[in-house]
């Protein structure tokens, strides 16, 4: 089972990448770019939590690995209001 | 085993801890030669070198400021020519905020104190301590290597197109240096994050931290989080410079707003990274000269950990007239002045400590009054900016310049040699003259007065920044100004007079000078190398002072 | 557990977790690095989403997967490597075979940065390139950015799976006492693997 389990995830992370190439012949525009990067979302997760030992580790080492994300979030977040909401009147 | 089962804490021989007797003296004493403090990964020393690293360039800086003053004395900018007058306030700049300012109290006082206040005996990665002081090393090498080269004139902002595209002096070396220091912040913070998570002594429970710790981690939140982040900026700079690779260039189809964006989104954190040590430095200043508990010790840490947060939220403010969406100004506006809830606590907090407190009037409680004052008028100027309507007036102009410098220059750097006349006893074991001590303090307050509060006026009435070439008009305030940075900068020299007189003839300091409370003032003065003879256990809140209430009879 | 305790802890789970602490920060901080690229990389799909979409569709997308595949791969086989080293075994083919696959991935790169060279679509210093929009060039230029930092960060990790492959074979790495290395390292690695997931979609499949 403890060997087994890495292998699964990695046989997940192959049908996600090609779940990812099938979607990009079918979507386009924003679904598309949004499926794209939830897949990328879901796979990094598997990552995370499989191989990189958040499955095991303490509340406090899940925070150091995942907490930087909201800042990247903002950082997206804000620049993207500013240039959306540029052409409005 | 845990912390409290150490095998026999009398008996250090038995703890695994390979010491000396010259070490159990004293850090200092732990070895003569100069390898044994090169290759030290004692956090005190490591300390110590960064003080000797950042006083160098604090000088370094202060002669670009001294040629700019100079130059600034006539409306006609005679002293340096259009190109050199650039290249004196970027070398100023850079070296101020990247090889003085963020460095100065997170790495000198940070490194000493956090082992010692926290009851560890060292960070908890000393030989990454060691490499971050070479990293920064390497960077001040290559900021030195910019200044001999023929310097950069792009402002400290490297604003795009300008730095990309036309300036024409060492920008790609500047902006190298400015990337490896940033390396060393990163591993600074994350030493630093580290130690206060897994190094805290039984019984230092996160409501007992000291004031400064709380401020050194929040500090160490935004150095991990921001500073990667100017390092890509820079990085993508030098792409375009060296390779002709925009993203920032126009005609490329790039845009020179997300520069600023990407800049700010550090840079205006980074002034955060320079002021929240101050603060917390001063919290503990302020208790030590009342002798009473810190008023609300809960908001006060929280404030350092709202600030350290709320700060990545308000860069816009920065790009109020550059073209961004007014809806995003209203709302980075609106953000700012939020910015300004926790800071005016911690002034209420501290002004509440000190109310009806016996306060004392040493030298490094004076540094600390002058600080409050000072940061005042520098956050209510800066409430002032951020008022969206406001700033479009004032922007880029001396109000902005005066704004950050009562801060940077009056707050944080007054923090930093209060925290120098507070420690020294500590770090080196000797007492310095208190009245030499109190003169420089007052010094430094009126010279910077006297420098930085005409140019609030001069912005006020439309005096430009980065201008040598001015109107007549101005002259008047712009002499005043000069002549308070002579004040200033013959009061910043004073300390090392005394300071360095004191650590030859001081006479011996003991354990506990100021009489306050602490971790780091339990154990000897300079400490020894491990810091603590045994692990020490906490039992009781910080700032555990005796206050006197009416009717008490002895006092 | 039976770590070597080493000054300034006090009990191996504390200097275990510690050290894990300080690996996840950093890789933090290598978030944030390349956050910075991802949102020029947002704001150019916003801003000129045809032009994005133009250039995507030039990309060699199955080479891409290709190589996303053998980073994967790689990336499991570290993760059967650390997971040995923690129970006490050493693994150092598993471990070299990852690095092969590494090494596969920049090799496939080279090829790819070839074909795109002679397509004119690479801005190399120097090349001759034709793009139908100035936006275009802005985007092939954040892609060589983009993937040659990202080149940067798999060969260090490309050389710590080296040394300690090296110190395996040669047994200076005790285990599972030091495995915290191994773990340590296999983080970086995984991370490298992860900011490759993203990268895959934003420059290879826009559409
Ligand atoms: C109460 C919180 C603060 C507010 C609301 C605030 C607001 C502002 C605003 C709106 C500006 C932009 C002015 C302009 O360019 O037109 C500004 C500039 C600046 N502030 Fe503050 N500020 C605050 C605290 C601080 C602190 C704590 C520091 C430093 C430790 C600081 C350092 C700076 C610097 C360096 C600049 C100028 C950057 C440049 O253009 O070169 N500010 N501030
Ligand atoms: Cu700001």
């Amino acid at each position: 089972m403890r060997t087994a389990s890495p292998v699964v995830v990695w046989i997940v992370l192959l049908a996600l990448l090609g779940l990812t190439l099938a979607a990009s012949f079918v979507l386009s525009g924003m679904i598309g770019l949004t499926v794209a990067l939830a897949v990328a979302s879901v796979k990094s997760g598997l990552v995370f939590w499989r191989y990189m030992h958040l499955r095991e580790a303490s509340g406090l080492l899940r925070i150091a690995a995942l907490g930087a994300l909201f800042w990247v979030f903002v950082l997206l977040a804000f620049v993207t209001a500013d240039y959306l909401t540029r052409g409005l009147a | 085993m845990t912390l409290q089962e150490r095998p026999d804490r009398e008996n250090l021989a038995d703890t695994g801890l390979s010491e000396t007797p010259a070490e159990r003296v004293s850090y200092l004493r732990a070895g003569h030669t100069l390898k044994s403090w090169l290759l030290t990964t004692d956090h005190k020393r490591i300390a110590i070198l960064y003080l000797i690293s950042i006083t160098f360039f604090f000088f370094v800086g202060g002669a670009a400021a001294a040629l700019v003053r100079l130059d600034l004395l006539t409306p006609a900018g005679d002293l340096l020519s259009n190109e050199g007058y650039n290249r004196a306030f970027t070398l100023h700049g850079v070296i101020m905020v990247w090889f003085f300012l963020i460095p100065s109290i997170p790495n000198t006082f940070g490194n000493f104190l956090l082992p010692l206040m926290i009851g560890a005996r060292d960070l908890a990665f000393p030989r990454l301590n060691l490499l971050s002081w070479y990293i920064f090393m390497l960077a001040g090498l290559l900021t030195l290597a910019v200044l001999i080269l023929g310097g950069v004139d792009t402002g400290w902002t490297f604003y795009t197109p300008l730095s990309s595209m036309f300036a024409h002096g060492q920008v790609v070396l500047a902006a190298t240096a400015v990337f490896v220091a940033g390396f060393s912040s990163i591993l600074t913070g994350l030493n630093f994050i580290v130690t206060v998570h897994k190094l805290r002594c039984p019984g230092m429970t996160w409501g007992r931290l000291p004031l400064f710790v709380w401020s050194i981690y929040a500090t160490s939140l935004i150095l991990v989080l921001a500073t990667p982040v100017l390092s890509i900026t820079l990085a993508l700079i030098a792409a375009e410079r060296l390779f002709g690779l925009g993203v920032f260039d126009p005609a490329v189809g790039g845009d020179p707003l997300l520069y600023q964006h990407l800049f700010w989104f550090y840079s205006h954190p980074a002034v955060y990274i320079m002021v929240l040590p101050a603060l917390g430095v001063v919290s503990e200043l302020v208790a030590a000269a009342a002798r009473k508990p810190i008023f609300g010790y809960a908001f006060v840490a929280g404030s350092s950990m709202a600030i350290a947060v709320l700060g990545f939220f308000v860069w816009g403010h920065h790009m109020f007239v550059s073209g961004q969406s007014m809806y995003a100004s209203a709302v980075f506006s609106f953000l700012s002045i939020a910015v300004a809830i926790p800071s005016g606590v911690k002034v209420y907090n501290w002004t509440a400590t000190l109310y009806k407190g016996h306060i004392s009037l040493d030298p490094p409680f004076l540094f600390a009054m002058a600080f409050i004052g000072l940061f005042v008028v520098g956050g209510l100027t800066g409430l002032i900016l951020a008022m969206l309507a406001v700033d479009v007036h004032v922007h880029d102009t001396y109000f902005v310049v005066a704004h950050f410098h009562y801060i940077m220059v009056g707050g944080a750097v007054s923090a930093f040699f209060g925290a120098l006349h507070f420690w020294w006893p500590k770090m080196f074991g000797r007492r310095y003259s208190l009245v030499w001590g109190r003169l420089s303090a007052l010094l430094i307050f009126l010279g910077f007065n006297l420098t930085f509060f005409p140019q609030f006026l001069l912005g006020y009435l439309g005096m430009p920044r980065r201008y040598h070439v001015y109107p007549p008009e101005f002259q008047v305030l712009h002499v005043l100004s000069s002549a308070g940075a002579g004040i200033l900068g013959l009061a910043y020299l004073m300390p090392f007079a005394y300071l360095f007189y004191a650590l030859r003839y001081g006479p011996p300091a003991g354990d506990n000078p100021w009489g306050v409370t602490g971790l780091e003032w339990q154990t000897r003065s300079p400490p020894p190398k491990h810091n603590f003879d045994a692990v020490p256990v906490v039992d009781g809140p910080p700032y555990d002072y005796h206050v006197e209430m009416e009717g008490d009879e002895d006092g | 557990m039976a770590d070597r305790v080493r000054e300034p802890y006090a009990a191996p789970g504390q200097q275990r977790e510690a050290a894990m602490m300080g690996m996840y920060i950093f890789l933090a901080s290598e978030t944030m690095l390349f956050s910075g690229l991802f949102l020029v990389a947002l704001h150019l799909r916003l801003e000129h989403a045809p032009e994005v979409v133009a250039a995507s569709r030039q990309m060699h997308y199955f080479i891409g997967a290709a190589n996303t595949a053998l980073l994967l791969t790689s990336s499991l086989l570290v993760a059967l490597a650390v997971e040995a080293a923690r129970e006490g075994r050493a693994r150092p083919a598993v471990l070299a075979t990852a690095i092969l696959l590494g090494l596969g991935f920049l090799a496939l790169k080279a090829v790819e940065y070839r074909m795109e060279y002679a397509e004119g679509i690479l801005p190399l210093p120097g090349a001759v390139t034709e793009f139908s929009s100035p936006a275009r060039h802005a985007f092939m230029n954040l892609y060589l950015i983009a993937t040659a930092l990202h080149a940067v960060h798999l060969s260090i990790g490309l050389g710590l799976l080296a040394t300690l492959a090296v110190r395996l074979l040669r047994g200076t790495l005790p285990l599972p006492e030091r495995s915290i290395v191994m773990v340590n390292a296999g983080l970086y690695w995984h991370l490298v693997d992860v900011i490759w997931i993203f990268l895959y979609p934003v420059f290879y499949l826009a559409r």
